[in-house]
This record gives C-alpha cells, sequence and structure tokens, in this order.
C-alpha cells in the first residue's frame, strides 16, 4: 500500500488508485469535468490538474489518470494550478457561454467573464457519451468527427445511427445537457404521396435517430425501444417473447 | 451490393490485408487511392466486412486529412497554409487556384479534374510556399507566377523547378 501526502495530509491509498480517486475519499476536492466514477479515465478537460513531486522536481498531471506511486508528494491548490484551471474554465465559458455546468464551474473558480469573442455551443467535448455508448452500452453508436477546431460528437455521416438502441446512457451522463431525447406518442412519417402516422417512437435528437417504441402486449402502453429490447434480450439469452409485456403487467 | 466495381476494388483491399480489424486504416488508404474518397456507402461496406462499427469508420476517415469523405478531382492539389507557407503569402496562392479553376474553397472542380485543399505543413519548410499536385511536390511557388492560363498550363507555371514533370503526368493522363 502506497503512502503518498495530498496537500500535506499523509494518506495510504490502494494500489493502482488514481491521485483524484484518493483525494476525493478523503475529501479534498478536485475540479473535473470529463471525469465518471463508470468509466475509464481520459484526461481531456484537463481541470484536474495538480503538481505532483517526485523527489527530484515537481510536475503538472492530470489527476484522473495517475496512478498513486510510494512517496508521492502531491499539490491540489498553488497559483500556477489556479491559473491554468482558470485558463481553461476560461476557454470553456467562450465556446459555451450558455451551458450551465460550465457557468456554474467558472463561478466556482472565479472566474466571471471571458476575453475572446464568444460562441454559442454546448458541448464541451469531454467524450463522455462516446465513452458511455462504448464501454458501458456497447452499442458504439456515435463517435468524435473531424479534429481541432471542427471536432464534434455525430453520428456516422450525421445521419441515422443503425447501431443506437436508444437507451439514453449519453443523454444522462452528459454534463451540460445538450443530448436530447424524448418519447412521441403519434410519431409521423412524411412522404411525397402524404404522410403515415407510426405510432409510439423514441426520438434521439442530437443523432437523428428515431427508434419505434415497443408496445405491452397486454395494456398497450409503450416499453422501451423495440431494437433496445432485441438487443438487450439477445444479450441476456432471454426468450423471444419474455420482453413482451411491460412491468405492471408481468406483476 | 457485391457486383458493384467500387465495392470489388473495397473486396479486393480487404483481401490484401486477410481481413483483419487492425488494418483498417491501411485499407482506407487502398480505397481512397482508387475511388477518390471514403465514401459513406464504402464506410458502411467495410463495417460490415471488417466488423468494426461504423461510428470508428466514420471518425478515422474524419479525422485523418489522407482521406476526405467528399469526392475529390483526378488531380489532387494541396496547398500548405503551416506557419512558414502561410508568412509567406500561401493563403493568395490558394485563392488563386480556387479562382483558375473555379473552386470555392476547399472541393473539386466542376469537372472532377481538380480538387484543392488546405493542408498543414508538408514538411519542406525550406523550400515554401509549397504545394503538391497528386503526390508531386512543387516548391517557391507564388501567386504572382499563376497567369491566366488554360488548366494544364496553370499547373506547369505554379511551379518552378519540377513544373516539367507534372505537366507531363497531367498530359499523359489525359
Amino acid at each position: 500500500m502506497p503512502q503518498l501526502t495530498i496537500d500535506g495530509k499523509q494518506i495510504t491509498a490502494p494500489v493502482g488508485a488514481t491521485i483524484l480517486q484518493v483525494a476525493r475519499e478523503n475529501g479534498i476536492d478536485i475540479p473535473t469535468f470529463c471525469h465518471h466514477e463508470a468509466l475509464e479515465p481520459w484526461g481531456a478537460c484537463r481541470l484536474c490538474i495538480v503538481e505532483v513531486d517526485e523527489g527530484s522536481r515537481t510536475r503538472l498531471v492530470t489527476s484522473c489518470n495517475f496512478p498513486v506511486k510510494e512517496g508521492l508528494a502531491v499539490t491540489t491548490k498553488n497559483k500556477s494550478i489556479i491559473a491554468i484551471r482558470k485558463m481553461i474554465i476560461e476557454l470553456l465559458l467562450t465556446r459555451c457561454p450558455n451551458a450551465q455546468a460550465v457557468r456554474q464551474m467558472a463561478d466556482k473558480l472565479g472566474v466571471t467573464g471571458t476575453r475572446f469573442p464568444i460562441e454559442n455551443e454546448f458541448c464541451i467535448l469531454c467524450g463522455m457519451c462516446v465513452r458511455v455508448c462504448k464501454e458501458i452500452v456497447g452499442a458504439q453508436a456515435i463517435s468524435f468527427a473531424s479534429r481541432g477546431g471542427n471536432k464534434k460528437v455525430a453520428s456516422p455521416f450525421f445521419k441515422r445511427s443503425g447501431d443506437c438502441i436508444g437507451c439514453g446512457a449519453c443523454v444522462y451522463v452528459c454534463p451540460t445537457q445538450c443530448i436530447t431525447m424524448n418519447d412521441v406518442t403519434e410519431a409521423t412519417d412524411v412522404y411525397a404521396e402524404g404522410t403515415e402516422q407510426v405510432g409510439y417512437a423514441r426520438v434521439m435528437n442530437n443523432w437523428r435517430t428515431r427508434l419505434p417504441l415497443k408496445v405491452c402486449k397486454s395494456c398497450g402502453n409503450p416499453i422501451a425501444p423495440e431494437f433496445q429490447l432485441q438487443v438487450l434480450g439477445k444479450k441476456a439469452g432471454l426468450a423471444p417473447d419474455a420482453l413482451d409485456l411491460c412491468q405492471g403487467c408481468k406483476e | 451490393m457485391d457486383n458493384n466495381p467500387a465495392m470489388k476494388t473495397l473486396d479486393s483491399a480487404v483481401e490484401k490485408y486477410g481481413g483483419k480489424k487492425e488494418a483498417l486504416l491501411s485499407i482506407m488508404h487502398e480505397i481512397q487511392k482508387a475511388q477518390g474518397s471514403i465514401s459513406e456507402d464504402s464506410a458502411r461496406y467495410l463495417s460490415q466486412k471488417l466488423d468494426i462499427p461504423v461510428s470508428q469508420v466514420f471518425s478515422a476517415a474524419t479525422f485523418y486529412r489522407a482521406f476526405s469523405t467528399e469526392p475529390r478531382g483526378k488531380h489532387h492539389i494541396k496547398v500548405c497554409t503551416g506557419t512558414s507557407c502561410y508568412l509567406r503569402a500561401s493563403e493568395k496562392i490558394f485563392e488563386r487556384i480556387g479562382r483558375e479553376l473555379n473552386i470555392a474553397g476547399e472541393g473539386a472542380s466542376e469537372d472532377g479534374e481538380f480538387s484543392v485543399e488546405k493542408v498543414r505543413c508538408m514538411g519542406c519548410c525550406n523550400a515554401g510556399p509549397v504545394m503538391a499536385i497528386d503526390e508531386q511536390i512543387c516548391e517557391d511557388v507564388s501567386a504572382g507566377k499563376i497567369p491566366d492560363l488554360p488548366k494544364q498550363e496553370i499547373i506547369g507555371e505554379m511551379t518552378h523547378r519540377k513544373a516539367t514533370t507534372v505537366i507531363k503526368k497531367y498530359r499523359e493522363d489525359k
């Protein structure tokens, strides 16, 4: 069990833990934007930088993916760290001036405004939606497209995703709530000849995907997207008719 | 879909690398070379063949400048806008080429003969401003040296030292 100090506090940490985990367990707050306990560390937002001293020299590292070591001395707050965090949040505030989570974090870090020309984005490219879709759901329906200033999260070719199961995990993890989905009772297909009502559907607004909802065989209420039930049923090895009833009718 | 000639080149590219997932980028290079772009159909077909999610193929195709999801012209012109070339007014060269070939911004000309693209650094800053026609690097280009001439001559005049080889290649292709 490695011994280390964080902000002068002597701590014994479990092997393989990251600085961020150990700090949070010991009540030391480090701000993060792209970290989630259920996901692999990513190190994209850089807000969690800390200074580590391994004996000979100090350096700045991202605490979310830096494993603890014997004799490590960590500083989570000093002049240069605060200056860097302020700069990062100021740039995020420039990109997403209307995102609530960004504003709150800016407020917390004492940044009131930005000196750069503002944009009106909501996505901070933390990659949590992409990662949850890959690591937890396993659908890999969405990915990053392009790079640099044009980088964005998108479904393949900005069209309907054939892999999306409409689980809403991406909606749940998104820190800025810029991914939305909603269930509609009367989805409509529009053709040149006219329109067709297709009934209950779940719409994933950001991924341009609409999934028909399966209705309960007994009461006729919508349960979940048909494709999702197919995929999950297959994964769990259930009988094809196992998911035909809603929770209420099953009981 | 398998009878489509475009998909046949794709099949042979996949075959060449033994259908391995790791060879995705190599296979995409082959497709880009043969078809001039990674089209949506190709990407979807490839993802099926290699058992990779389409999102991954799409991500790779948009990330690397070597690939393009939009079709490229028969001759692809890359204008360097890296720091060194940028300071030597490579933006003007880009504008000039666009005017000559009737292309707005990046993209392909109407007849599908040419396409232009801005790239960052081609690794020969000492010879800048540089551009590349197909794989041929043209050194010390300047906007003033691009006269109003028919297309095949434009390419020659735009370049200094390596001009002759480019014209020759272009005429042989024609």
